[in-house]
């Protein structure tokens, strides 16, 4: 299998620079997710490895060779697009074989079917082989466009959001199948999504991108406990960071204009160097305890509203105009508008630059 | 009082049936969920609330009074279908004050109307501009807007945050079920989207292929979902099944897997005692049990059964963890920092109290936990 490096990458539409000066290093077998929202150049991103932009500055190299100048064919790269794009009229067996069918690939038809079983029972569509693939669900769609993919035993697979066109269940289930089909085939997949929970589980690292530029390249666990700065701390979670404008008076941090404080301890007043005045405050919502009566070092605040999830439940709260949410255990019991008091886990509290978002730790 | 109600519904297109025999009552003020798969019904459902589908049997009727002869205008509900359909080239006041000057009513009385619901919505200080100048969020309340300002006796939404990003979804969940508490409107919303449903709905309807399986506030549904179809797709990830037959065995009750009899879960004689009461142990049973509630340890302890961990989803605050028990693959979920690698032997207990039985042919719980 081979890596994939960006080398400097700028493509531009127009007067609009959709991903600039970028650098990603994908390794070898690994599965690479680049996370962001609409429009932050992650698609865009994918099309110039595979050949199908061509990139106004930089280099793309995979397995070690520039393939600027070479054709999306030629790349050896297998691109799974988000809407699957099966000949209706031919079975499953036919769309899967279909790659490698062109006489320029001069592959023995025994070699073609053997190809064809062996990815049909890895991705669980042997027994729709004989099916037009327009009497198929969904969710076997997919799998035999991913199927596709795999047949072709190419360099490297570029998934580009390929699961946001199913159903939530769906996407949930193939989310696990294609992530221990990744490490059993031992793949390097570069894997695009706006879709964070998929990044964070699927993953071995992920580049979180943002107007065309990586914010944050690291593992799951990293970016969600050490984000770089406000947005990827935003970005990734659900539901999503809490965050304040606040001040820090020597220890004491101050919020929501003084309705909230708590004293910080040396221990975080060290991870950020002794900073003082204006920050930015972030707390992500399970990082927050709530109680039902005053307590030292809570605050008060008001219930805005309630969700059950059924594993936990989402508490809306409000303190003045301030809306922020925590995430409390299932049997946690209260009402809209009841009054309770919280206190935030103090070494879990990020601090950000009020002006460039950088985090301060 | 806009209470709707359905009674023995029927809705086929040609040989397929859309809607089998369905009967449901959403009471007035309620936020109703209809979730199900694609193709499940839900939104033919709502169309024929809306008078936008005919049914071909069975009763529908708003506020007490059967409608179903009423055409779609006359029923007055208002179906949002998609949040940003709204006239790029009219201000957010004229965009929600349209469908009230083509009633003809009065200029200062639909400059009342207008102010009312900007106010609740808390968009006054849009009204001026045009929707190319507004944020996702403003363009919702200005969608919503206009559907509330003929006081419509209901509100229908269908799928109205699908397509946004996960991100925006998120905080329209919430500002939707807000707005819901502050309006105060009956609302049947349709989605595919289990966690939407949670998030949401202060009762949800579950369907698939036209049936509904079971209607219940989030909280029950999840704890006791009615069958095996709706304790897969309620929860995130849904419930683990097992093909098992229980017997009694001492003071325990043995729960052996199906495809591998060397495999057995250990429980206390009350669960035998539960199945026995309702006949079940004759049956072929499943057992369920949420991933929350599959406990791991790395060191055996007693009544402990081996597994092989398979993949690892990292959440954030949590680990989802896919275990290869035999040739059974179970979820478990476990804390964040939890040690956890592809191929380690982990050792599984099942938390007895939250362990459900469904019958295998049915798919019905046997008995609510």
């Amino acid at each position: 299998m081979a890596n994939v490096k960006l080398d400097g990458v700028t493509k531009k539409f127009g007067s609009v620079t959709a991903i600039n000066k970028l650098e990603l290093d994908v390794k070898s077998g690994e599965l690479f997710v680049l996370l962001g929202p609409t429009g932050a150049g992650k698609t865009t991103t994918l099309r110039c490895v595979a050949g199908l932009e061509r990139q106004e500055e930089g280099n793309i190299i995979i397995d070690g060779l520039n393939v600027n100048k070479i054709d999306p064919a030629q790349r050896d790269v297998a691109f799974v697009f988000q809407y699957y794009s099966l000949y209706p009229h031919y079975t499953v067996r036919q769309n899967l074989e279909f790659p490698l069918k062109p006489k320029i690939r001069k592959i023995p038809q025994e070699e073609i079917d053997r190809r064809v079983t062996e990815v049909s029972k890895i991705l669980h569509i042997d027994h729709l082989l004989e099916r037009k693939s327009d009497k198929l669900s969904g969710g076997e769609m997919q799998r035999v466009t991913i199927g596709r993919a795999i047949v072709r035993n190419p360099k490297v697979f570029l998934m580009d959001e390929p699961l946001s066109n199913l159903d939530a269940k769906l996407r949930e289930e193939l989310r696990a199948e294609l992530k221990r089909l990744q490490v059993d085939l031992g793949a390097t997949l570069f894997f695009v999504t706006h879709d964070q929970v998929e990044a964070m589980t699927m993953a071995d690292r992920i580049a979180v991108l943002n107007r065309g530029h990586v914010l944050q390249l690291g593992e799951p666990f990293e970016i969600y406990n050490k984000p770089a700065n406000a947005f990827v701390a935003s970005f990734v979670g659900s539901p999503a960071i809490n965050l304040f404008d606040a001040s820090i008076d020597k220890t004491r941090l101050i919020v929501v204009q003084k309705r909230f404080e708590q004293t910080l301890g040396k221990a975080i007043v060290d991870k950020i160097k002794g900073r003082q005045g204006e920050v930015r405050f972030g707390i992500r919502p399970e990082d927050i305890h709530i109680v039902k009566s005053s307590q030292n070092g809570y605050s008060s605040a008001t219930v805005y509203n309630i969700e059950n999830m059924g594993m936990e439940k989402i508490v809306t709260l409000q303190i003045e105009d301030f809306i922020f949410k925590a995430v409390t255990t299932a049997d946690f019991e209260s009402e809209v508008n009841a009054e309770v008091f919280v206190s935030f886990k103090e070494n879990k509290i990020h601090f950000f630059d009020r002006e460039t978002h950088q985090n301060l730790a | 009082m806009a209470q709707i109600e359905l009674k023995k519904i029927w809705k086929r297109y040609g040989d397929v049936i859309a809607v089998k025999d369905l009967t449901l009552t959403i009471t007035d003020k309620e936020f109703l969920v209809l979730l199900g798969p694609s193709g499940c019904g839900k939104t033919t459902t709502l169309r024929s609330i809306a008078g936008l589908e005919t049914v071909n049997e069975g009763e529908i009727l708003i506020e007490g009074k059967r409608v179903n002869d009423l055409r779609a205008a006359d029923r007055d509900i208002a179906f949002v279908f998609q949040l940003y359909a709204l006239y790029p080239h009219l201000t957010v006041y004229r965009n929600i004050s349209f469908p009230l000057e083509t009633q003809g009513m009065k200029k200062n009385e639909i400059e009342k109307a207008v102010q009312e619901v900007a106010g609740i919505l808390k968009i006054k200080s849009i009204l001026k501009k045009k929707p190319s100048a507004l944020s996702g969020g403003d363009l919702q309340r200005v969608a919503l807007g206009r559907a509330m300002v003929r006081r419509p006796k209901a509100f229908l939404m269908d799928e109205p945050i699908g397509t946004l990003d996960a991100k925006f979804r998120e905080v329209m969940r919430t500002e939707l079920k807000r707005l819901h508490i502050d309006i105060g409107a009956t609302t049947v919303y349709v989605t595919h989207d289990q966690v939407e449903a949670m998030s949401m709905g202060d009762r949800i309807a579950v369907m698939s292929e036209g049936e509904l399986h079971q209607v219940g506030a989030p909280g029950e549904v999840y704890d006791n979902p009615a069958n095996l179809f709706v304790a897969n797709f309620i929860g995130s990830p849904g419930m683990n099944f097992m093909d098992v037959a229980c017997a009694s065995a001492g003071q325990n009750t043995n729960a052996v897997l199906r495809s591998d009899d060397q495999i057995c879960f250990s429980f206390s004689k009350e669960i035998y005692g539960r199945l026995s009461e309702k006949n079940a142990l004759g049956k072929d049973l499943v057992l369920g049990i949420r991933p929350e509630w599959v406990e791991i340890d790395h060191k055996k302890r007693n009544g402990q059964v081996g597994a092989e961990i398979y993949v690892v989803e990292p959440l954030g605050p949590s680990k989802v963890i896919d275990l290869k028990i035999g040739n059974e693959i179970i979820k478990t979920r476990t804390s964040a920092d939890f040690e956890a690698k592809i191929g380690d032997k982990v050792w599984v207990t099942l938390n007895e109290k939250k362990v459900h039985f469904f019958d295998k042919g049915s798919g019905n719980a046997i008995y609510k936990i």
